[in-house]
């Protein structure tokens, strides 16, 4: 499905990635753990084609590399990207968003073919986005703001669906109907995903494979199966001493 | 109401340069200071076509049209693609300011340094509406800025194309992380910017006379057109090209003919001081 | 020989100097080569007042030419109509009317940035004519006035005293913009340019630095026009043309615009050339236009960057004798042991702070206290509100509601700088680091606030400036071996790794000797060996008694470190108490790791035996 070998690159004169490998199977769930900072989101951007330098590797998608391809092409490869924070078109209604999804999608006229059906399927997906689709984005609360950036990446249909931090700033109800809604998209529909997410425990649950990364490395990769549920995972996010310090107490 | 028609015609100039800022602005970020010269250009091409060539009215369009066309494709390629990218941002204060000059320079080069005369394509007898006296060609230029202006603004909210624009306009990574092709755009508004240029050169001409440095005054009235509309916004600029043309009409009018540009700038000083982002612009906040 | 080479400086210089004051009278120069360098050195006076303002405060400003214009004929009229020939009243009353016109138009065209300046300076020169026209009693309308012969103390300044006063007044120009721009206030126009955030964290206005810089740049180009009106006897106003604009802002990206001596070499290369080549008129503008095109994007530092360049790869390749190093850096092997001075700390309170943006609440009635001698931590997942309350605290945000308190004083909504001068200092996520400046330079412009030397002394390079310059750097080079990095001190601060940017940023925040100290994700990036020098960075503000607020993600870290922990959580705050307290809250883990199903204890169950991590 998607294979990053080799991948190093950075902002300007700044690296953030070294050498990193990484793998996505079809219709599983791949879940990066990390310390902010350990690159997590520049991977990512590396794969989408938005961090400014990239220098070697490669990146497949089904075994097309699109290494070099602009992040624009890559869309139309079947790459979607969730950004961190919710990043939706903010003075654009809920309605010119999804609509902006589904910009590679073929047909004619604005709500014309394909574009049309992908967007009453985001509508039956999301329904609370139907009843504010004439709302600007940026008036929406968190929650559908990530709603509404989800659905924005799922119109034109992509094989693979990275997610950035889909968790952060939303109140608990609504991370495990998003996390549950990630799972439900592998389960009915198939989907490849990449996560990228902070709330361990949650991101487990629904993961099949992780991968966990350091100072912009993969340290360790593997199925979900191979990782003692806390102990690899609570060392990277708390460190050694961390553990000792948090079993100190229980 | 004369002194009104000629502000407004002067105004259609000042909005249609307002207009080609924002086109170029929206989709790709940059402020195209050389604007103003393609639509100087245009009015030699049209010279070219209607005079030289002694081509009828539509051929001349559609020459002056590609032409600009061609050029505003030229100076992106040449001043702006090649500072995408970089970090210190007056690249382009300085690339597009060179572009503007070289086009000075080669339109004096080759067709003089002297006004020439741009045919009126209507007849030029003035008409008499609504108490005053026009010019059809001044008339017609009104009517095609607004035209252009509504329909910018329209298209901007009801295609696919003009809403990419919109959104590249808000956040260029979002915008290709949605399949967009940020650059292709940015590419098609010098395009689209330049045969809009090309397209009045005849009705502009006919006004001004086609001269090598008439890009000068129009770049600073479009920009004063612009600072109160609002940048960014299409109508805002429409509006606030016929206001600097009114204000232009009747400083000239009631004041005297040294004062125009003296008002229009002491307009200008306090809207950059009072309202800084327009009169139609909104205060953002900007996020860290 | 190299040690020989550098004393001798300054000697030859001075040599140079005299013998291009003495040229044409020992007859180096004929009348037409006399009267060139006096045309290059007027030009190089208008580029090089552009180059303060665009290569240092980044604003484009084309009416070097309209300022121009004005000390023409401000100087000419003082001589034709009120007789005031005398040359020192004439430069200094063309300085004044540069001040008052550079008032005019920056204070509103530097309101916006971007391309606001450069429209209102463009649509100066436009004017020049009309006003001409307007004031004709004054200005002799079109047709043009012939001035006075000047004159200095009853002595008539013509011939080869009129070509001593051009270059006399050049070479007291160019050392006033060299002591300028090479001092704190050059620095920290170089941050202005390139991260206004960071410089108003710095405690600069922003608009008032870029209003004084813009109206520093003013003065050059109406002693140029002075100069000129003396020199030609004649002002009219077809003088003062775009084109000539435009040549100006040529010569200054050819020459380089953040250089102070490329504005000579700029202004010679489009003095010559105009005169050289007869074709010039014709090809004029397309010459100007392809001169900015180039230089624009091929070779942004001009041709004096193109020259230091070429000195340093042959230097490289010992072509050419190294500089030797600059002097080491004070007691730079000592070993390290820094006790910090002690920090005028004070609280920081927040009350029911709230942010929204759009329908989105940020953050939502949080109220927390920061007290001297502590280190108090936000912690709580991404998105939670951690930056955007830094943000709210040191002014980047204004507050949807709730107070700021410092102290007694609310300092809720008050502009970035000054909440900076009040004594908060911060450091960013991305460390905001700026180019061509070295790591030393960079940490004493955390000083700028209270860098006692004012931009006269350090024009005029006075003691104080010496003393000033001296304390900030020892005091920068003190901060740089506490946190570690004093081998970087002469390295260039954007070529730094990202680690060593960070602590780089907390040595800047050090050095205003700040009470409040913000410092945003300092930690994240940093190896072990750096974390262990940031631990007692942090651990000697607290000592010193300064006030410390961190955000951090690692956790040991904050335990370690911290004396409170707030813990927030889709903008609110969930927890607050100290380490231990928060380690044994669940909610806290669930919060931080997703974890559901563990059942959630009574607020008052947590106090552990053995406070662990604490103190």
């Amino acid at each position: 499905m998607l294979s990053v070998t080799g991948v190093t690159g950075g902002y300007g004169d700044l690296r953030v990635l070294w050498d990193v490998e990484a793998t996505v199977r079809p219709g599983r769930i791949t879940v990066v753990l990390g310390r902010n900072g350990a690159g997590k989101t520049s991977l990512l951007s590396a794969v989408a084609g938005l961090l400014p330098t990239v220098s070697g590797g490669r990146i497949e998608l089904d075994g097309q590399d699109l290494a070099g391809a602009p992040a624009h092409r890559r869309v139309r490869a079947g790459l979607a990207l969730v950004q961190e924070n919710k990043r939706v078109f903010r003075a654009r209604t809920v309605e010119e968003n999804l609509l902006l999804g589904g910009y590679t999608l073929g047909g004619f006229g604005l709500r014309g073919g394909a574009r049309r059906a992908a967007l009453e399927q985001a509508y039956e997906r999301f329904p609370v986005l139907r009843q504010r689709r004439r709302a600007l984005a940026g008036s929406l609360s968190g929650g559908q703001q990530q709603m509404l950036a989800i659905g924005q990446a799922l119109m034109p249909g992509p094989k693979l669906l990275m997610l950035d931090e889909p968790s952060a700033g939303l109140a608990p109800s609504i991370v495990n109907e998003v996390l549950a809604m990630v799972a439900a998209l592998r389960d009915q529909e198939g989907l490849s995903i990449l996560l990228v997410e902070q709330r361990i425990e949650h991101a487990l649950e629904i993961a099949d494979d992780v991968a966990v990364m350091e100072n912009g490395r993969i340290i360790t990769a593997g199925p979900k199966s191979v990782f003692d549920d806390g102990a690899v995972i609570r060392e990277v996010y708390l460190g050694r001493s961390g553990e000792e310090l948090t079993t100190g107490n229980q | 109401m004369t002194t009104v028609w000629a502000g407004l015609a002067t105004g259609a100039i000042y909005s249609l340069i307002a207009i080609g800022y924002n086109v170029v602005l929206l989709a790709s970020g940059t402020f195209n200071f050389a604007h103003a010269q393609l639509l100087m250009v245009g009015t030699f091409l049209a010279y070219t076509g209607a005079v030289t060539f002694g081509l009828p009215v539509l051929p001349t369009v559609l020459l002056a049209a590609a032409g600009v066309a061609v050029i505003a494709l030229v100076e992106e390629r040449v001043a702006i693609r090649p500072l995408l990218g970089r970090t210190d941002s007056h690249g382009t204060l300085i690339t597009t300011v060179g572009a503007a000059t070289v086009l000075d320079g080669l339109a004096a080069a080759i067709w003089g340094r002297q006004p020439l005369t741009v045919p009126s394509v209507l007849p030029d007898e003035p008409l008499t509406l609504l108490g005053g006296t026009v010019r059809p060609v001044d008339l017609a230029l009104i009517g095609f800025t607004l035209v252009v202006g509504v329909g910018l603004h329209l298209w901007s909210r009801h295609t696919l194309t003009g809403l990419a624009s919109l959104a590249s306009a808000e956040d260029r990574d979002a915008a290709s992380a949605r399949g967009i092709n940020v650059r292709l755009l940015g590419v098609g508004a010098f395009a689209v910017a330049g045969a809009v240029a090309g397209v009045f050169g005849l009705l502009v001409g006919a006004r001004t006379y086609a001269v090598f440095d008439l890009g000068h005054s129009l770049a600073l009235f479009g920009f004063v057109a612009i600072a109160i509309g609002g940048s960014g916004s299409q109508l805002g600029g429409l509006i606030g090209g016929f206001a600097t043309g009114l204000v232009y009409a009747f400083a000239a009018r009631y004041i005297g003919a040294a004062y125009p540009q003296i008002v229009v700038f002491g307009v200008f000083l306090l809207i950059l001081f009072l309202r800084p982002r327009g009169l139609f612009g909104a205060a953002l906040e900007r996020r860290v | 020989m190299n040690a020989l080479i550098h004393r001798f400086r300054p000697l030859g210089v001075l040599l140079l100097l005299v013998l291009l004051l003495v040229a044409p009278t020992v007859g180096l120069l004929d009348g037409y080569w006399s009267r060139t360098v006096m045309l290059i050195a007027i030009l190089s006076l208008l580029v090089s007042g552009l180059n303060v303002v665009l290569g240092y405060a980044g604003e484009l400003a084309m009416g070097q030419v309209a300022l121009y214009a004005v000390g023409a004929y401000v100087a000419g009229y003082l001589g034709v109509e009120f007789g005031l020939t005398n040359v020192l009243v004439a430069l200094v009353a063309a300085m004044l009317a540069a001040v008052v016109v550079g008032l005019i138009t920056g204070i509103p065209g530097l309101r916006l940035g971007g391309w606001s300046l450069a429209m209102v300076t463009f649509f100066l020169v436009t004017l020049v004519p009309n006003l001409v026209d307007v004031f004709s009693d004054v200005t002799g309308g079109t047709l043009g006035m012939a001035t006075a012969v000047p004159t200095l103390f009853g002595i008539e300044i013509v011939g080869d005293r009129l070509y001593w006063l051009v270059i006399l007044v050049v070479i007291a120009w160019f050392t006033v913009a060299r002591n300028l721009l090479l001092s704190r206030h050059g620095n920290m126009f170089l941050v202005l340019r390139q991260s206004p955030i960071l410089a108003s964290v710095l405690g600069v206005s922003v608009y008032r630095l870029k209003l004084l810089v813009y109206v520093v740049g003013a003065i050059p180009a109406a002693l140029a026009g002075a100069l000129f009106s003396m020199l030609d006897g004649f002002i009219a106003p077809d003088t003062f043309t775009f084109a000539l604009a435009l040549s100006v802002l040529a010569a200054s990206v050819v020459g380089g615009a953040t250089s102070v001596y490329g504005a000579i070499a700029g202004a010679a290369v489009m003095q010559l050339g105009q005169q050289t080549f007869t074709q010039f008129q014709t090809w004029q503008l397309v010459i100007y236009g392809a001169f900015l095109l180039i230089a624009g994007i091929a070779f942004n530092r001009g041709l004096v960057g193109l020259a230091q360049d070429g000195l340093a790869a042959a230097r490289r390749r010992g072509w050419l004798p190294n500089r030797p190093a600059t002097a080491a850096a004070p007691g730079g092997d000592e070993p390290v042991k820094t006790p910090l001075e002690p920090l005028d700390g004070v609280v920081l309170r927040t009350e029911g702070l709230s942010k929204s943006f759009g329908g989105n609440r940020a953050l939502d009635d949080v109220t927390i206290e920061a007290r001297p001698g502590e280190v108090t931590a936000l912690i709580g997942p991404n998105g939670s509100g951690k930056t955007t309350l830094l943000n709210l605290i040191c002014g980047l945000y204004k507050p949807s509601g709730g107070r700021l308190l410092l102290g007694d004083q609310q300092i809720g909504g008050q502009p970035t700088y000054r909440i900076a001068r009040y004594g908060v200092a911060r450091t960013f996520q991305t460390p905001l680091i700026p180019k061509d400046m070295s790591t030393l330079a960079f940490v004493a412009t955390g000083r700028y606030m209270n860098h006692k030397v004012g931009i006269l002394p350090a024009i005029l390079r006075l003691p104080v400036f010496r003393r000033g310059y001296a304390a900030d750097d020892e005091r920068a080079m003190a901060l740089l071996r506490l946190v570690g990095i004093a081998d970087v001190a002469g390295k260039q601060v954007n070529s730094l790794a990202l680690g060593t940017r960070r602590l780089v940023e907390v040595a800047r925040s050090l050095a205003s000797g700040a009470r409040v100290f913000l410092f945003d994700e300092v930690g994240s990036g940093l190896d072990e060996s750096d974390l262990a020098v940031l631990e007692r960075a942090i651990g000697m503000i607290r000592e010193a008694g300064g006030t410390v607020i961190l955000v951090e993600h690692n956790f040991p870290l904050v335990l370690k470190l911290a004396d409170r922990i707030h813990v927030l959580s889709q903008g609110k705050l969930l927890a607050s108490g100290p380490p231990a307290h928060i380690q044994a809250d669940r909610r806290v883990l669930a919060e931080y790791t997703g974890a559901t199903d563990l059942p959630e204890e009574p607020d008052d169950a947590h106090a552990p035996a053995t406070p662990k991590g604490a103190n």
